[in-house]
């Protein structure tokens, strides 16, 4: 009679600890999953921080590259590579920019990526300048196949020729573009 | 008889963990708080020095013979130049730190690559930076020079050409640089750069013609020498700084010869021959194997020669 009483005792203990148990584990589980997604949400707000922070990175990078080749564009003419005389302003000599396309060591030299000259006045079919056609042609690229480039200016586009009365400098209205380097 | 309190503080598994979990978040947080102020200096300066880039991009002489201009910064900034020769041209990286909270120097910022200038500077320090811009020519333009510095430069009884040339730069510009007879002159904090005697000067210019187109420069008990307006690269940099940049300019020397060797191939076909193309692929080997700016002196005898042979040209080169 002692024995079943004791018995069923320790059963209706066994069972309160029981449902304490159950109540204790959902509420770790219930914060485990509050945890997780306080954590989920800080790393979310980071994600999209960042995002916004080297976004902007990126757009400041790209302008200032833009600003870069800006500033290159009104110098580059007066560079001793393009320019034709040590007092001259913007003026290129056109034999100096096509030996350049021969010289690949200037590739990368300027913070650009592609350098276009197109003569403008007298206009003429678009013809590229090679070394057989030089100078019936009115386009010289260098580094670069397309056409046109983004950023340009206008410049004097001047070359030796040989008339009856001897060496003169032929000068042509050209605009001189140049490409951002893209990485 | 004392009765000891067995009950105790007691805490739940519930309290530890999120306690646990409390203080690594707040630790995290900190750090990266942390760690963002770090980047956001970085960023700072290293957009800083994007701009000074930009701004050295247009200094090209074109009529003027040389040019002055004076930087403002808006706080306390180092500078630092570092030149590199690996490949054909090389490069001049600039990057900078600036003085931030608690006068700490911040982080130097991503150095910016500027291949087409030849800058040369030493220690620059300072809100306010000066910079001078003078065209080398050998025989034809090579490049401008670019000198940035932030010290006083008390430049004692120099050659005429020289004095001539630092007065005229300084004409109308701030260029913070001085001309004077004796020692006595010069501030205590001066650069003082002497072009005689063997005294306690900073820098030492040995002239070796009138003109003082070539000689030496003797700083930190090394020597280098110099042709031109290379003697104020030799002045206003480090010596293994001046020595990277001939370098660099001899290299762009060999480039541009064979740019105008090849031009003079092709306008002899147009009926303008020069007959300079031996001459100029001459320079372009010569310059191309030099070591130092001791055999700067080798190119410029050979520079020497195409210069006069074009001035007589009837069809110049350039």
């Amino acid at each position: 009679m002692k024995g079943k009483r004791s018995t069923r005792a320790l059963t209706s203990y066994n069972k309160k600890n029981i449902v304490k148990s159950k109540r204790s584990q959902f509420k770790i589980q219930q914060m485990a999953f509050m945890l997780i997604a306080v954590v989920l949400f800080f790393i979310l707000a980071g994600l999209l921080f960042l995002s916004v922070f080297y976004g902007g990175i990126r757009k400041e990078a790209t302008e200032s590259k833009q600003e870069k080749a800006l500033v290159l564009i009104s110098k580059i003419a007066d560079s001793p590579e393009f320019s034709c005389y040590e007092e001259s302003i913007s003026c290129v000599d056109a034999d100096k920019v096509l030996s350049l396309k021969e010289i690949p060591a200037y590739k990368d030299f300027w913070p650009v990526e592609s350098i276009v000259i197109k003569k403008i006045y007298p206009a003429g079919k678009d013809i590229e300048c090679t070394k057989t056609n030089y100078p019936n042609c009115n386009t010289i690229k260098l580094f670069t196949k397309e056409n046109i480039a983004p950023i340009s200016t206008f410049v004097a586009l001047c070359r030796k020729e040989k008339a009856e009365s001897g060496i003169y400098d032929k000068c042509e209205l050209a605009i001189l573009m140049v490409g951002i380097k893209s990485e | 008889m004392r009765r000891l309190n067995k009950k105790g503080f007691e805490m739940s598994f519930a309290w530890i963990f999120s306690i646990i979990v409390g203080a690594i978040i707040l630790f995290l947080a900190i750090y990266m708080a942390i760690k963002f102020v770090g980047i956001g200096e970085y960023k700072i300066s290293t957009e800083t020095s994007d701009k000074l880039a930009i701004i050295l991009q247009p200094l090209e002489t074109s009529v003027e013979e040389a040019g002055a201009m004076t930087v403002e910064l808006t706080g306390e900034t180092k500078i630092f130049n570092r030149c590199y020769f690996d490949d054909v041209f090389g490069d001049d990286r600039i990057s900078l730190s600036y003085k931030s909270l608690g006068d700490r120097w911040s982080k130097e910022s991503a150095a910016i690559s500027i291949k087409n200038k030849y800058i040369f500077s030493d220690e620059v320090e300072g809100k306010t930076i000066y910079i001078f811009v003078k065209p080398f020519e050998m025989p034809f333009k090579i490049s401008d020079l670019i000198f940035v510095y932030s010290k006083r430069y008390c430049f004692i009884n120099p050659v005429d050409s020289i004095k001539e040339e630092i007065e005229g730069i300084g004409l109308g510009n701030s260029t913070n640089m001085i001309v004077v007879d004796s020692k006595a002159e010069c501030e205590a904090e001066d650069v003082k750069v002497c072009f005689s005697g063997t005294g306690s000067c900073d820098i030492l210019v040995r002239c070796e013609d009138e003109e003082c187109e070539t000689g030496t420069v003797r700083r930190d008990s090394k020597t280098v020498y110099f042709v031109k307006s290379l003697i104020y690269g030799a002045i206003f940099s480090s010596n293994e700084e001046y020595e990277c940049n001939v370098k660099r300019l001899i290299s762009r020397l060999s480039q541009l010869s064979k740019l105008y060797q090849k031009k003079s191939s092709y306008i002899s076909a147009r009926g303008c021959s020069t007959g300079l193309e031996a001459e100029l692929l001459s320079l372009s080997k010569t310059a191309g194997s030099l070591k130092s700016s001791a055999d700067l002196l080798f190119a410029k005898n050979l520079a020497d020669t195409i210069k006069s042979k074009n001035k007589n040209l009837v069809c110049k080169l350039f």
